[in-house]
């Protein structure tokens, strides 16, 4: 760690500066000490007052960039400092700095993604931001396709105790994403799905109320199902209630809002009802996670590709069309953006079987914003009136044919 | 127990010396909220006033102010809104100021509030706009700004 005096003009200045610094700093002191300092230090300073920054002590630059990262709205915060000039630049990228870094500061966009994206999340995962950890961990996973290191990185913020992360990883251990339909562990899922729900995460309470209903992966016990999807949904309400009185816009910088909009236009205010009762303003606040509007960004753009080496039906791996026999789907609940990793994954709505859902609680969320209105077993109808019409053409077909009696 | 810096217990005092030789004479319950300070009562050494040769007497007497209030007041709502009047400083060299003398004296709530404050100017403005608010150097040559732009580009687009 530098010193306080002196060792941080070692940047500006390019000789020893430990007489300078002082000198300077005197000047800045009051006039009582009497040494009418030379301005004349050439340490890089524009004329006249100089970088006001100067005369802080490294550690204290830190803090204050700290300060910068831990409230920032946007990413464009951090790195705006860290442009303006070396010094910054360096202290910047310390771990202190980094580890505190807000999840809206780590908010990589889709659209923005790139090499020095990757290692600036990868920089702060190191730093221990669990935020980072979690983000980064989704993005490899779901959407660059390395699931070990995907994994491992979300472990390590489940393991400190990032709720998101560990209801992230319960919906991998229901479904087995990234392996095969043995690879399901509803043990391991419920397990991870009750720690983040004793956090209070909302979507694992939802979750779990349901495996509780249902014996997933517990021990079935419909009273305590019901107890914890009721508390959800009065943890919702109190968010959006909450939410609504503090009531700030959605920062311009953070991210696109159209997920968000859409379901502002559906506002439903029912209370405590079993299907869910998200309000509309938690999403359209901007409370979608940045990791899943990553996800629901990037795979706007881009085809979902059945991954070389997933353990799916045995089409080529070097499959790279989308229409590969049974195209990979995203989670029907538009929020969500998590997609298969191999085909089928993903339950249907057994009514329409048209949507499908990565956990119950985005089917329970899904239904009550929007599906509840277009579920129609029109599907079922269709195969019917097919079938009948077959029927009757073959009835034709065999009377025309057969000899009349 | 008693500090040696005066001989009432009831009312134990302590007196701050500035670098410009002004005497602050102040409540061992209000000067205690500076680390610093509490360990030298502690250890006895306020003999005759604790010299400040860091702190001008201007700037003393504000970080006298906020110990005062916060010793003081207990109530949340009213120290929020002290706080914020505290920092509105036309003055950058002033808050600055303040946050080395919360470092030396080691006064946590006083440090977290100036430095938050600094965090808050810096955010939310353009890169030059930042150069331009506290008079920084530019010490990147033309070739390296334009690679720094180019690696963070991710962050800024909007």
């Amino acid at each position: 760690m530098k010193t306080r005096r002196g060792a941080c003009y070692s940047y500006h200045a390019a000789a020893a500066d430990g007489p300078e610094a002082h000198r300077r700093k005197r000047r800045r002191t009051a006039a009582a000490e009497g040494s009418p300092a030379a301005p004349g230090a050439p340490a890089g300073c524009g004329g006249g007052l100089g970088d006001i920054f100067d005369e802080l002590p490294d550690d204290l630059v830190v803090s204050i960039l700290r300060d910068v990262a831990a409230s920032a709205g946007s990413p464009a915060d951090l790195a705006g400092a860290m442009l303006t000039c070396k010094r910054f630049r360096e202290l910047g990228q310390s771990k202190v700095v980094l580890a505190r870094a807000s999840p809206r500061c780590l908010a990589v966009r889709a659209k923005a993604w790139s090499d020095d994206a990757h290692r600036f999340l990868q920089r702060c995962a190191d730093a221990g931001n669990l935020e980072a950890c979690y983000l980064l961990g989704m993005i490899r996973f779901y959407c660059l396709g390395s699931r070990g290191s995907g994994a491992a990185l979300m472990a390590a913020a489940a393991v400190g105790g990032h709720r998101e992360a560990l209801y992230s990883l319960a919906v991998i251990q229901f479904n087995g994403s990234g392996g095969s339909k043995d690879d399901r562990d509803l043990r391991a899922g419920a397990a991870l799905c009750a720690r983040a729900a004793s956090l209070g995460h909302v979507d694992a309470l939802r979750e779990l109320g349901h495996c509780l209903q249902d014996g997933y992966g517990v021990r079935r016990s419909v009273l305590d199902g019901r107890r914890l999807l009721i508390q959800a949904n009065a943890r919702e309400l109190a968010a959006a209630v909450a939410a609504s009185a503090a009531a700030p816009p959605p920062r311009a910088g953070s991210g696109n809002n159209s997920g968000g909009g859409k379901a502002a236009s559906r506002r439903h205010s029912c209370l405590l009802s079993d299907f869910g009762c998200r309000a509309a303003a938690a999403a359209a606040a901007g409370e979608a996670h940045v990791a899943n509007r990553f996800l629901v960004d990037w795979f706007a753009t881009r085809p979902l590709v059945q991954a070389a080496g997933a353990a799916g039906a045995g089409a080529g791996t070097a499959a790279v069309s989308p229409e590969d026999d049974g195209a990979l789907r995203l989670c029907s609940q538009e929020l969500c953006g998590r997609p298969e990793t191999r085909r089928h994954e993903f339950r249907r709505c057994s009514v329409c079987g048209v949507v499908n859902y990565c956990s119950r609680a985005c089917q329970a969320l899904h239904w009550k914003m929007a599906h509840k209105a277009e579920c129609t077993p029109m599907e079922r109808w269709l195969d019917a009136a097919a079938v009948a019409h077959l029927d009757a053409d073959a009835d034709a077909a065999a009377a025309a044919v057969a000899p009349a009696p | 127990m008693a500090s040696a810096g005066s001989g009432d217990e009831k009312a134990a005092t302590v007196t701050l010396i500035s670098s410009d030789n002004e005497h602050f004479e102040v409540p061992e319950a209000v000067a205690t909220l500076s680390q610093t300070i509490r360990h030298m009562i502690e250890d006895g050494c306020t003999d005759g006033g604790v010299p400040l040769p860091n702190v001008t007497g201007r700037i003393l007497a504000k970080v006298l102010e906020y110990c005062n209030k916060h010793a003081a007041a207990s109530d949340k709502d009213e120290l929020e809104k002290f706080d914020k009047a505290f920092v509105d400083i036309d003055d950058q060299a002033t808050l600055f100021d303040l946050v080395m003398a919360a470092n030396y004296l080691d006064i946590r709530g006083m440090l977290d509030l100036t430095c938050q404050t600094i965090a808050d100017m810096i955010k939310g403005k353009s890169v030059e706009e930042i150069r331009e608010t506290f008079n920084i150097k530019n010490d990147f040559t033309p070739e390296e700004e334009a690679e720094i732009r180019r690696e963070n580009q991710w962050a800024f687009d909007d």
